[in-house]
């Protein structure tokens, strides 16, 4: 396309005069150009330019962000390194611009942290065992409060639960406030409440400023009153009156400070107020009671813990050794014949033991008086059994058969009884007749028992049989017979007889004739009724002498003694 | 939240604190209204497309023995006059406490409640001078306390009422 030169005609100068008037007007050069010279001045004048966009500049910083987040992620990493300059130059500033938030945010922490130690000490008092903490568990069973909430009641000189922001137009609630631990109710409707009863006292008594304070059991209102709204706080304890005042009050005018406005137009909507949480946590205040530790009641307590000590390390140490001696005595009644244990224990405290036991056994209660144990405070449950142990039907033959001291019984295996020693007929007949018959005993073995009896009538029959008693011929009175001789001859036919008597024997003798020297039977009968009558009274009354001759025309006539079931006499 | 202060007003008798009674949550004990002459309860209704909270104060009946204490009028944002529909001068009373506590209630919405709207066979209002005031601008509403007739609407409306103002 060629290009048109720039020389002008004069038809096109007129044009570009009317060009020049359309833009610029009337003007005249001199002042265009005065104009143009001020423009250029203001573009290269940084002092100008920097004034000129100062001015623009919060504007356009708002109409860019409202646009988009190009500018502040442009500025962001200009800003953070403009911090960190100004933080290393001079931290002081940056502090103090952030502390408003960093106040709060401490104050948080520190609450949730001293809730934790607070539950802590909770946990710690739950399993404590001091009287206090007794008491206190007794009183929040007793009333249905949670312990926790108890221990920090009993701990604390006071502390304001709850605050109330109020208008005092509408006695609606602006704000409210409560410590963690506090069952709320309905707040909405406790300022209007609150409102009545100042009110009403205010009215009742004709007296300006209202209501100050009033208690309720454990607990005091206190309100603090500024030109739009009121501080309600309710207080558990006996709070510093002026102190909390003195912070309600300054609460009271920093909300008024800065929520003036909505205060003036408050038409009962609550929420712009939610910002005044900070002002009324102000008052949220408590005062510890100092815990000082009781020593008194703490030497009490160590001492009461050393008593239970002791006590408890007594009765653990008696109730060891009562445990050892009672399972020695088991072993013990396990080992003795004639007892066979079923079952023991403890039952309720007491001992018991049953089992089966030889009526022959030996004492189970003696033997628990020999382990040191109280056979009264033991349950006794015995059945009775017959033992066949050698010990056992030793002791059950020796009972029963109520053997004499000389006198040994022994058992030996297969239910052999031994039998030793000296014994008189009638116990032996005992024996012969019993011992079979005792459960244990099969066989009974008396080679080497010794009858009395036998023995004294052998050697009485032996003493006798050294007598002859001589009849002169055809005579039948005694001869030549010494009182010394008769006197012996008699005591022996006393022994014979009383060793006969208890042997059950008769005895038998003869008296002899010579029929050379024509001697007759007659004379025998003499000879023998001389005898008899030479015998001591009780023989003769006791006895039953029947001569006999053997045989007719027999030398001898002989004759028996006879003490028919006469086995006990004498 | 949005809370607004209602208050009730009427003779003794008129069935105010019945009318309440089962209609709102009771807070505090109606003992109070012998005491301090005024009971505190809260209902929240939904007005327009609003949640309100409205503390109702329901003032004890003014009569010879006891005269209602205009500061607990102070600050309402509605307020009901009631009146007992069989007892004509129970409306006439309404009017007169609204004229005695002009300076206070000026300018509030409020709504008259006809109670006792289950008793019509022994009403004895008279349907000329509630025309009459009609006309002024007054609002009524047939409530009964027993059968719960027209309660809800009527706080419901009262809260909208309050919100226009």
């Amino acid at each position: 396309m060629p290009r048109r030169s720039p020389t002008t005609t004069p038809n096109a100068q007129d044009e570009l005069e009317r060009l020049r008037e359309l833009i610029l007007g009337n003007a005249a050069p001199e002042r265009i150009q005065k104009e143009l010279d001020r423009l250029r001045a203001r573009l290269d004048d940084q002092g100008i330019r920097a004034e000129e966009i100062s001015r623009a500049l919060p504007a356009a910083i708002r109409r860019s962000t409202a646009r988009d987040e190009q500018l502040s992620q442009a500025l962001g990493q200009t800003i953070e390194g403009a911090l960190d300059a100004s933080v290393r130059r001079n931290p002081k500033p940056i502090a103090e611009a952030i502390f408003p938030i960093i106040g709060p945010a401490i104050r948080k922490a520190i609450a949730n942290a001293i809730r934790g130690m607070v539950q802590g000490i909770n946990q710690t008092l739950e399993h404590s065992l001091t009287p206090r903490g007794l008491r206190w568990r007794w009183e929040s069973w007793r009333t249905g409060v949670p312990f926790a909430q108890i221990v920090l009641l009993k701990s604390l000189v006071y502390r304001v639960e709850q605050v109330f922001l109020i208008h005092r137009e509408t006695s609606l609630l602006l704000h409210h406030v409560a410590a963690d631990d506090v069952r709320l109710g309905h707040p909405e409707a406790v300022p209007a409440m609150v409102s009545v009863i100042q009110d009403f006292v205010g009215d009742s008594f004709s007296e300006a400023g209202g209501l100050q304070q009033f208690e309720v059991g454990e607990v005091s209102v206190l309100t603090e009153h500024g030109p739009e709204a009121y501080l309600a706080v309710v207080v558990r304890g006996i709070p510093p009156a002026s102190h909390l005042r003195e912070r309600m009050n300054r609460a009271l005018e920093r909300v008024h400070l800065e929520f003036g406005a909505q205060l003036g137009n408050f038409q009962g909507d609550s929420d712009p107020f939610a910002d005044t949480e900070t002002h009324l946590e102000s008052c949220l205040v408590e005062e510890k009671r100092s815990q000082k530790p009781n020593w008194v009641s703490a030497s009490m307590l160590i001492l009461a813990l050393l008593l239970f000590s002791i006590w408890l390390t007594v009765v653990l140490v008696r109730d060891f050794q009562m445990k050892r001696r009672w399972n020695g005595f088991l072993d013990h009644l396990g080992t003795e014949p004639g007892i066979t244990v079923v079952e023991s224990g403890r039952r309720n405290g007491n001992f018991f033991v049953h089992g089966l036991k030889d009526p022959f056994a030996a004492d189970p209660q003696a033997l628990a008086g020999q382990h040191l144990l109280r056979p009264q405070n033991i349950q006794w449950q015995w059945e009775a059994y017959h033992a066949l142990t050698p010990t056992l039907v030793e002791r059950r033959a020796a009972a029963l058969l109520e053997a004499p001291d000389e006198v040994r019984l022994q058992v030996l295996e297969q239910g052999l009884l031994q039998v030793e020693g000296r014994a008189n007929h009638a116990w032996i007949r005992r024996l012969d007749l019993q011992a079979p018959l005792i459960p244990g005993i099969r066989k009974v073995n008396r080679t080497a028992l010794q009858d009395t009896d036998a023995m004294a009538l052998e050697q009485a029959a032996q003493d006798l049989e050294s007598y002859t008693w001589m009849f002169p011929p055809q005579a039948s009175a005694f001869a030549d017979l010494s009182s010394d001789a008769q006197n012996r001859w008699l005591e022996g036919m006393e022994r014979l007889h009383r060793a006969a008597v208890r042997m059950g024997l008769s005895m038998e003798g003869q008296v002899r004739i010579d029929r050379q020297a024509n001697e007759s039977e007659s004379l025998a009968t003499e000879r023998w009724q001389n005898l008899l009558a030479a015998l001591p009274a009780n023989l003769r009354r006791n006895s039953a002498w029947d001569p006999v001759f053997l045989t007719e025309g027999s030398p001898s006539l002989q004759f028996r003694l006879a003490w028919p079931n006469r086995h006990s006499q004498d | 939240m949005l809370q607004k202060k209602i208050c009730l007003l009427g003779s003794p008798a008129v069935g105010k604190t019945s009318l309440v009674a089962q209609y709102v949550h009771q807070v505090f004990s109606e003992t109070y209204l012998t005491t301090v002459g005024v009971k505190i309860d809260k209902k929240e209704v939904v007005a327009g497309d609003r949640k309100v909270l409205l503390l109702v104060w329901d003032l004890h009946g003014d009569d010879e023995f006891q005269r209602l204490q205009e500061s607990y009028l102070r600050g309402t944002h509605a307020y009901f006059l009631v009146a007992d529909g069989t007892r004509r001068d129970t409306l006439e009373h309404a009017l007169e406490l609204q004229q005695r506590f002009q300076a206070t209630l000026n300018g509030i919405p409020f709504m008259t409640l006809l109670n006792k709207a289950d008793l019509t066979r022994q009403w004895e209002l008279d349907q000329g001078n509630l025309d009459e005031l009609q006309a002024r601008g007054w609002e009524f509403q047939e409530t009964s306390a027993r059968t719960g007739k027209g309660v809800e609407s009527a706080f419901r409306r009262l809260a909208e009422m309050s919100l226009q103002s």
